[in-house]
């Protein structure tokens, strides 16, 4: 194994751990504590897959600030009521059966996939993820459908206005 | 040699932050004293000097006394967390040409990310310590850190835009002509403005204080700290301080390059002489002695005037700006 | 300079795309915006959204004809001669719903102007659905068109039920967009593009492209509201404002029905043999359930929503059929449920109240209004010379010509839709032969204007002109 590839599984393996650690908490706030030790994992990884860009945005909007938002509310918050509800665990053998036999069968199909074997991106160009090269996809090929995506933004925008404006104004 | 690097650079950077963090917290109290026409800490050392050091000794041999109805876990992870930014944040700053860790290819929005994870910290040690004045300056500095973030990166994102790039080495080579701030551009200028009143805001110092307002929040997110702890907490802010105004040091003011004027080789030659790690540093002192200087003079404002500064004031106005500089650089009116 | 470069680069990798009606939408929706800073009227914002939407068609038509405005380099969009059709009949729909609905709309308590952008941009996104040519579009106009209906369901924000309804409808939509991302994830990695031609012949045969397809499949099941995907449905079409909730069961579930089709119908061979099997059950749940769970509700709105599920059922045979045959079942079925169901959305939200209860002789107090309401139920319920006999029967028809040996699932979906008929006549039993109860309700005043009773009567018109001379809705298409 390269060193590469040995980052990779302690990597990979931190963010599965922390993941499961985010569903079996039972306090809100540690599951996110470890969601963000789940996105830490992701910066990580992209970071030795050379895509600076992506790990450091990664970690701005995720890490920086939807988790910190997502802190602030659930500290607002009083959840302590949240505490004492009795989880039922009727589902859970059979969901982690199904979980397990879907995830088997699609690491299967992706060992089995010819296409997916063939490709490898690092080795190609150690650029690939860097700013220039994502900008110039990104607003050169890509430029219409991230063009639209503004229209997607302004709609949050009006929905969050419209929804938390207090008092009500003619029109 | 790689393992040597790996040893030795932390052994520095550690070495370096613990001197920064005591001088500055000396630097502050001089100021102040300055400021208000005292004397300031006078009897350990001279002038003082050795105060922090007598300070800092009383710190570690506390005791370490911690609440009864804590979290006990993420009581004790959050300064650690809170010390561990600053050590991160300083991974692109270019101390020198040669004096720089990592000269990442976006290394600016590597300090903005990871500058706003120090909120983190506070909203974890506000929240672990059970205590209701920790958690409201934890709330306080949330929404401050993540109002404040937005026209503290338009303000970078402006320079970006007129060195046209994030890599530290090539912001500062841009600016071998001449600072950004001596060439003049009004969008400049503006964006300068806005970023020293952002990392004030950002490094919860006054007059934006809020998350540790004496007079109504004991201490705000580090009431229920003592000690180490509470020293560490501290130092982090110093050192959030130092590495911002490395950051608006590198961004506005030239990074290590000495001071230069046009046409006069002499003077220029006499500039050069002095080292550049001298020149950074001094110009970072120049920039940290401005915060203070805002610290001792303006009153704290309320939490809903520091909120509508940012969402009326600063984020229009830094938005208008970089749309100016758009337009002046389309137009090619700077001076490259 | 730089600039320029930029522009040939792009231009010599792609043709040229025109997107009248997609750019239009958006931009209307920002006018309204715009306007309602400067504009108290009321009745001057309800104009200026029916020019929008009329402007819109006026563009979309033209297009249809080549006359472009904007162009865009790029393959994201096919703009062929049924998508532009079909688009047109949804903002011909959109017409009439916000013609009929003006005064609703307004007394939602709401801002009206931002209303009208929010369902402005919704329609945004169903253009996009029209018209998209590649995954990444499509994602992108699925969530338009979603986005802004999670928040037109929580307009009524002092409603708790309107609160519940949203917030559900939210955080279920946002899971199956889970599933949508992660279907197309899969396809991308075994493909290495966006590109919705997954040709068999180009690309080897490839499982993750089925598991892909299959995910992309429960999501696109989500949103027409296909059972067992269904659950969402009958809470938030009943806490939804009315009004909205005639939007939403309408042309949105039209434009994504189309969206579905368009996916399904090209790409099914890649599912394999499985395909048909799957899609049975799923039709046949949408039946049961649907259909059965309407028989016992008591609110009609629910009633309608469970009738919706049923619908589905129907309008998902259509999946059966060739790629070539599948236009005049869907145009047929678009026209004759989306009239029906925004004429009954648009009556039942001038009521105070959704029991059966209040129905009890509601033909002797509202003729007019009982007989336009009996007559959208008649269609929906498929009696002949409505336009709802002529859908189901396209539908059928098609279905048998392509598969004989499907007829079974024919006579089910028959036998279905006579055990809806009962329930469907229940509310014009009880509109026509019961006597009320209690006088109270009779307090309530209906305040309806004289225009509204124009344009139903219009609709009325629409429905039985196309339960008679469907064809004229081809023709169009056709030969024009």
């Amino acid at each position: 194994m390269t060193p590469q590839a040995i980052l990779f599984c302690i990597l990979a393996i931190i963010a599965i751990v922390a993941a499961i650690m985010v569903i079996i908490q039972k306090n809100p706030i540690k599951s996110i504590l470890w969601l963000l030790v789940v996105f830490f994992a992701l910066s990580a990884i992209y970071f030795s897959l050379n895509a600076q860009f992506l790990a450091i945005i990664n970690l701005i909007v995720y890490a920086g600030a939807i988790m910190v938002l997502f802190l602030f509310v659930l500290m607002l918050i009083n959840f302590k009521s949240l505490e004492t509800i009795q989880k039922k665990y009727r589902f859970v053998f059979y969901a982690v059966v199904i979980v397990c036999g879907v995830l088997t069968l699609l690491m299967l199909l992706i060992n089995q996939t010819q296409s997916l074997q063939k490709v490898s991106i690092l080795n190609d160009s150690n650029n690939v993820g860097l700013i220039e090269n994502l900008g110039k996809t990104l607003y050169l090929d890509y430029g219409v459908p991230f063009e639209l995506t503004s229209i997607l933004f302004l709609t949050a925008i009006i929905g969050a206005v419209l929804l938390s404006k207090i008092k009500k104004i003619e029109i | 040699m790689t393992i040597l690097k790996f040893i030795l650079i932390p052994i520095i950077i550690i070495a370096l932050f613990s001197i920064i963090g005591m001088f500055l917290v000396y630097m502050e109290r001089k100021v102040c004293a300055f400021m208000q026409i005292r004397i300031g800490p006078n009897r350990v050392g001279k002038f003082g000097m050795l105060q922090t050091v007598a300070d800092t000794l009383k710190l570690v041999l506390k005791e370490n006394f911690s609440p009864k109805y804590i979290d006990k876990f993420l009581y004790n992870l959050a300064p650690l967390l809170a010390i561990i930014i600053p050590f991160v944040l300083t991974i692109p700053i270019a101390y020198s040409k040669s004096w720089q860790i990592w000269d990442i290819n976006i290394g600016v929005l590597f300090i903005t990310a990871f500058s706003s994870l120090s909120v983190i910290s506070i909203l974890i040690a506000g929240w672990a310590s059970n205590n209701k004045y920790s958690m409201i300056g934890a709330l306080r500095s949330g929404a401050q850190i993540i109002s404040y973030e937005l026209s503290g990166g338009l303000a970078i994102l402006t320079i970006v835009m007129f060195s046209q790039s994030l890599k530290i080495s090539e912001i500062i080579a841009s600016q071998a002509n001449g600072w950004w701030i001596i060439k003049g551009h009004i969008p400049v200028i503006v964006s300068f403005c806005i970023y020293m009143i952002t990392i004030t805001a950002e490094c919860n110092r006054a007059p934006f204080d809020l998350t540790e307002a004496e007079s109504e929040l004991t201490a705000g997110f580090h009431t229920e700290y003592s000690g180490m702890k509470f020293a560490l907490f501290f130092l982090a802010e110093y050192l959030n301080i130092f590495i911002l105004s490395a950051l608006g040091v590198i961004l506005y003011l030239g990074g290590w390059q000495p001071f230069h004027l046009p046409n006069l080789l002499e003077f220029n030659n006499i500039m050069d002489f002095i080292p550049a790690p001298i020149w950074f540093f001094f110009k970072v002192f120049l920039i940290i002695f401005i915060i203070m200087w805002f610290r001792w003079t303006f009153p704290r404002l309320r939490i809903d005037q520091l909120l509508k500064l940012e969402w009326h004031f600063l984020l229009p106005l830094s938005l208008l700006n970089l749309i100016f500089g758009f337009i002046l650089i389309m137009l090619n009116f700077i001076v490259k | 300079m730089i600039f320029y470069n930029n522009f040939t680069y792009i231009c010599s990798k792609f043709r040229t795309q025109s997107m009248n009606a997609i750019l239009s939408t958006g931009i209307f929706g920002i006018l309204m915006l715009l306007v309602s800073l400067f504009m108290k009227n009321k009745r001057a914002t309800h104009t200026l959204a029916l020019l929008a939407v009329m402007s819109i068609g006026i563009v979309n038509y033209q297009e249809m004809y080549n006359i472009v405005y904007v162009s865009f380099p790029g393959n994201f969009f096919e703009f062929d001669r049924f998508s532009l059709y079909f688009f047109e009949i949804l903002v011909a729909l959109a017409f009439i719903y916000i013609a009929l609905n003006t005064k609703s709309l307004e007394d939602m308590n709401a801002h009206l102007a931002e209303t009208y952008s929010l369902i402005l941009f919704s329609m945004c996104g169903l253009a996009i659905l029209c018209f998209y040519n590649n995954l990444l579009s499509m994602f992108l106009g699925i969530e338009m068109l979603s986005l802004p209906l999670y928040i037109l369901a929580a307009l009524d924000k002092h409603n708790l039920n309107c609160i519940e309804a949203s917030v559900k409808y939210f955080l279920l939509g946002a899971f199956t967009t889970g599933f949508l991302l992660l279907g197309i994830a899969f396809i991308y990695g075994s493909n290495g593009s966006f590109g919705i031609s997954l040709d068999p012949m180009n690309s080897s045969y490839s499982f993750l492209i089925a598991a892909g397809l299959l995910l992309i499949f429960i999501s696109f099941a989500f949103k027409v509201s296909a059972a067992p995907f269904h659950f969402w449905a009958p809470d938030v079409y009943d806490g939804a404002p009315t009004v909205i909730t005639g939007f939403m069961a309408s042309i949105s579930k039209m434009g994504a029905l189309y969206a579905f089709i368009k996916l399904f119908l090209f790409q099914s061979k890649m599912l394999g043999p499985t395909f048909p099997i799957l899609l049975s059950f799923l039709i046949i749940a949408s039946f049961i359930f649907g259909n059965i769970t309407a028989l016992f509700q008591q609110s009609i709105k629910r009633m309608l929503a469970y009738s919706s599920i049923a619908q589905v059922g129907f309008m998902l045979l259509i999946l059966y059929l060739n790629p070539n045959q599948f236009q005049e079942p869907l145009l047929m079925y678009t026209m004759a449920y989306s009239v029906a169901n925004i004429c009954i959305f648009a009556i039942i939200s001038k009521l105070p109240n959704y029991s059966f209860q209040y129905f009890n002789g509601f033909a002797k107090r509202q003729p007019f209004l009982a007989f336009a309401l009996s007559l959208s139920l008649l269609s929906l319920a498929g009696i002949p010379l409505t336009a709802g006999f002529m859908s189901k029967f396209f539908v059928l028809k098609e279905l048998l010509l392509t598969h004989v040996n499907l007829i079974w699932l024919a006579i089910v979906a028959v036998l279905f839709s006579v055990i809806s008929i009962s329930y469907y006549l229940k509310l014009i039993q009880v509109m026509y032969f019961k006597s009320p109860e209690d006088t109270t309700t009779f307090s309530y005043q209906l305040n309806l204007s004289q225009t509204f009773k124009y344009l139903l009567l219009i609709i009325c018109i629409i429905i039985i002109y196309f339960g008679i001379f469907p064809f004229t809705l081809f023709n169009f298409y056709y030969f024009f």
